[in-house]
């Protein structure tokens, strides 16, 4: 098995970007969590925010990870389609890692913004694992 | 499955990292339904983030599916290593190593070791001719001779290269060459999914198909940028907006309902009900439109 999951992180699809993300993002994604096989990067200037649309499929446990090269607060939101606020770091001292428990298949947003007044622009980046 | 589940348990007795807030133990209930009134969520959505997320059934999810229907390994479902030669465009090139990658996946599953390596070889000879030969270079090659009595290594090894391909692509602006091996991916795992159900129909398999209403929407998303790029482009998408229209067709309900959220494991349970409602005439259609677009391409 451990083999397999092996193969499966040889199609995580990385999009290239700076040392410090793959550094600090990637030791976020311990051991038991598989990239979801992409990484996200982006400018964000401050109090912009940037969306994903993302897919939750049930039964499973998500990792989401945002790292950012100079402020220390990105505030990561996750919002159903009705808009109901799921989950917001801002109440965990936005906090740049968090799990999730999948009850049900389901389409959520994430929203990114940066909240750091003293950093003007910067580059955030995303990673989404699930748990082996 | 022995191997599944003790995967399981290995995953689930691994520590998740601390949080820094020491708050004790706290499984407080954490409604969070406030609607979207944050005065960010109205202004500068400025799109998404390089497209949309491929978070969709993934491979783990649909090769766990699979190992769970206690089905015979079935060596005519890759797509054989002797159409290699066949691939003399680079979009073909792209598509079929998703396409081999998958394959490599389903048939570790079924620890098809020799099998694997012909396929492993198969990549690095098309990584080669989309001008990525720096990545499987002579020393890379003597590693993975060094390492073929370890799984681990070779694997590790292997992995690496994979994603610094993708990462040279990328870094050369080369989003749409790394869309289609993406692509790829998704169109052999949907092919390889609906062939295992017309082999033995299961309820979870089809809500599994189903599942794949958010990827096809997903993969469409990220390929129409280039839909006038060229005719390749244009035929690949035309063909997965056909698809796409059969999963139109899969009724998706939703329901929020509370999240739980447990803030010393950084934990946060989404307990929204939804349902995937699926008619038979939906998987018999899916499956024969990816069976003649997963043909087109391997061909």
């Amino acid at each position: 098995m451990k083999k397999f999951l092996t193969l499966l992180a040889l199609f995580s699809l990385y999009i290239g970007s700076a040392a410090f993300a793959q550094e600090s993002c990637a030791s976020l994604l311990t051991d038991d969590y598989v990239s979801n096989g992409q990484h996200y990067a982006t400018k964000i200037n401050f109090d912009e925010t940037k969306e994903c649309e993302i897919t939750f499929i049930e039964g499973n446990e998500y990792r989401l990870i945002v790292c950012s090269k100079e402020a220390q607060k990105v505030q990561m939101q996750i919002i159903d389609k009705q808009n109901n606020v799921l989950f917001d770091n801002k109440k965990f001292d936005y906090t740049n890692y968090w799990n999730f428990k999948i009850k049900k298949t389901i389409n959520c947003t994430v929203l990114l913004t940066l909240v750091d007044n003293d950093v003007k622009t910067d580059e955030i980046i995303l990673l989404v694992g699930f748990k082996k | 499955m022995k191997k599944l589940g003790i995967f399981i348990l290995l995953g689930v007795s691994v520590l998740l990292p601390v949080a820094c807030n020491n708050k004790a133990e706290d499984e407080s209930t954490t409604n969070e339904d406030e609607v979207a009134q944050n005065e960010n969520l109205n202004k500068n959505l400025v799109g998404m983030i390089n497209g949309t997320i491929y978070c969709v059934p993934s491979p783990y999810e649909i090769m766990a599916h699979v190992q769970n229907l206690n089905l015979q390994y079935n060596q005519t479902l890759p797509n054989s290593v002797l159409n290699l030669n066949l691939y003399e465009s680079n979009f073909k090139k792209l598509l079929n190593m998703g396409i081999y990658g998958i394959d490599v996946s389903y048939m570790s599953l079924y620890d098809q070791v020799s099998e694997a390596l012909n396929y492993f070889a198969a990549l690095k000879t098309l990584a080669n001719q989309i001008e990525l030969s720096s990545v499987f270079d002579a020393f890379t090659m003597e590693r993975l001779e060094d390492n073929m009595n370890n799984q681990d290594s070779l694997l590790h090894i292997l992995t690496k290269k994979f994603q610094e391909s993708d990462r040279l692509l990328k870094g050369e602006n080369q989003i749409a060459e790394a869309s289609l091996i993406m692509t790829g991916c998704w169109i052999e795992s949907l092919y390889l999914l609906t062939q295992i159900e017309k082999m033995k129909p299961d309820p979870r398999t089809t809500q599994k198909i189903a599942e794949h209403k958010f990827a096809a929407e997903t993969i469409l998303n990220i390929l129409r940028p280039y839909y006038d790029k060229n005719s390749d482009f244009k035929n690949l998408i035309n063909d997965i907006v056909d698809i796409c229209y059969e999963f139109d067709g899969i009724e998706y309900n939703y329901s929020y309902v509370p999240p739980t959220t447990y803030p010393n494991k950084h934990l946060t349970v989404i307990n929204s009900e939804s349902t995937l409602e699926i008619l038979p005439e939906h998987v018999e259609l899916i499956t024969q439109k990816i069976e003649t677009l997963r043909n087109k391409i391997i061909q």
